[in-house]
């Protein structure tokens, strides 16, 4: 996958883990429910694993960095070039 | 605590500036209805909230707030800063423009600076809640009125989702408040039937 | 405590809220409460705002 489609992937399933997070917030003894937001954010931390790994760390203070400290590159979430187009009505 | 995740929730790509909708977009980051009061207002409710589930779901929708203030930030930049001055002023961005150039503030589309009158920390667990469900569906309303005026297809995906997003936190604080209700108060015995629907 | 599953009427179909609303009191607001039927992809999810259909098309279609 390039970037964009890891980044989409990757957008895509933390989004299903947050739903599933609030949701599981109020309803606690769901085990279907926790079983797939368990799913999710092991398929989620794989792939972004893989992604920190090609395309440099998600997070400060948590991510490890290759040198020089990659934390501070271009482009960041709020300028266009960072972000995929999500498109039509492909599934 | 807060570990900041380097990218957003929703993408946000505009390729057609837009400052008009900027200035009305700007709304949901220092307006009344905004993401920046919605966040405030939950992260600090949180400290006076009983039960396990509302504490949970005022600090998660409270984070998640905070990742829509981004977006909505982000929206505004994109939609102004390869504006002219005087597209900018054109747009009625120049008293804006004056004391901001093309940075992000907290103000509503009126220009109203942003003000901790927009948010209530009641203490009292049942009304917090009720002003939270009040809040979503006064952000679900507002993007509507944006999704309104927006016609670029770059600026309406991010509000529609936005909007849908009210519309699952207030189903959650709407949960929140039936534990909370249940946990303070004492049940009668009255069952509400549903009126009769389709399957 | 409420069951967590959305209940099967005859034919199958999932009911994803609790029906009826048991436990009211005057001068209380109830928002039902919902129940796991089923949930769309991922990128499904994030173009629709939600992973559960059920939560998609209150108060207008927009």
């Amino acid at each position: 996958m390039n970037r964009d489609e890891m980044l989409k992937a990757l957008t895509a399933m933390d989004f299903y883990a947050v739903d599933m997070a609030l949701y599981l917030n109020t309803h606690p003894d769901d085990t279907e429910a926790l079983a797939r937001y368990n799913a999710i954010v092991n398929e989620a931390n794989t792939l972004r694993q893989s992604y920190e790994q090609q395309f440099g760390p998600l997070y400060s203070f948590r991510s490890c960095s290759a040198a020089p400290w990659q934390w501070i590159n271009d482009p960041w979430p709020w300028q266009a070039q960072f972000n995929f187009t999500l498109g039509g009505d492909d599934k | 605590m807060w570990i900041y995740e380097k990218k957003l929730e929703y993408p946000i790509k505009i390729k057609n500036p837009n400052p008009r909708m900027a200035k009305y977009i700007i709304s949901q980051y220092g307006g009344p209805d905004g993401e920046l009061a919605a966040s405030l207002r939950y992260l600090s409710q949180r400290f006076s909230m009983v039960t396990p589930q509302a504490k949970a779901t005022l600090n998660d929708i409270g984070t998640e707030e905070l990742a829509h203030l981004e977006m909505i930030g982000t929206m505004v930049k994109q939609l102004t800063e390869k504006a002219s001055v005087e597209e900018l002023e054109k747009a009625g961005l120049g008293a804006y423009y004056t004391d901001h150039d093309r940075a992000v503030y907290p103000v509503s589309a009126s220009g109203t600076p942003f003000t901790a009158a927009y948010l209530q920390s009641k203490g009292d667990p049942i009304t917090d809640l009720y002003e939270d469900m009040a809040a979503e569906q006064k952000a679900r309303s507002t993007y509507e009125y944006l999704i309104q005026l927006a016609d670029d297809p770059d600026v309406i995906d991010p509000l529609r989702f936005l909007r849908e997003r009210e519309v699952v936190h207030f189903q959650r604080f709407g949960e929140a408040l039936r534990l909370v209700q249940d946990y303070l108060g004492d049940k009668k015995r009255v069952s509400m039937h549903m009126p009769d629907r389709k399957r | 405590m409420m069951e967590n599953v959305g209940m099967m009427a005859s034919g199958g179909t999932c009911i994803p809220l609790e029906t009826p609303i048991e436990n009211v009191r005057l001068a209380h607001a109830y928002v039902p409460w919902q129940l796991l039927c089923g949930t769309m992809s991922p990128i499904q999810s994030l173009k629709a705002g939600t992973i559960f259909p059920e939560l998609t098309g209150h108060y207008g279609v927009w």
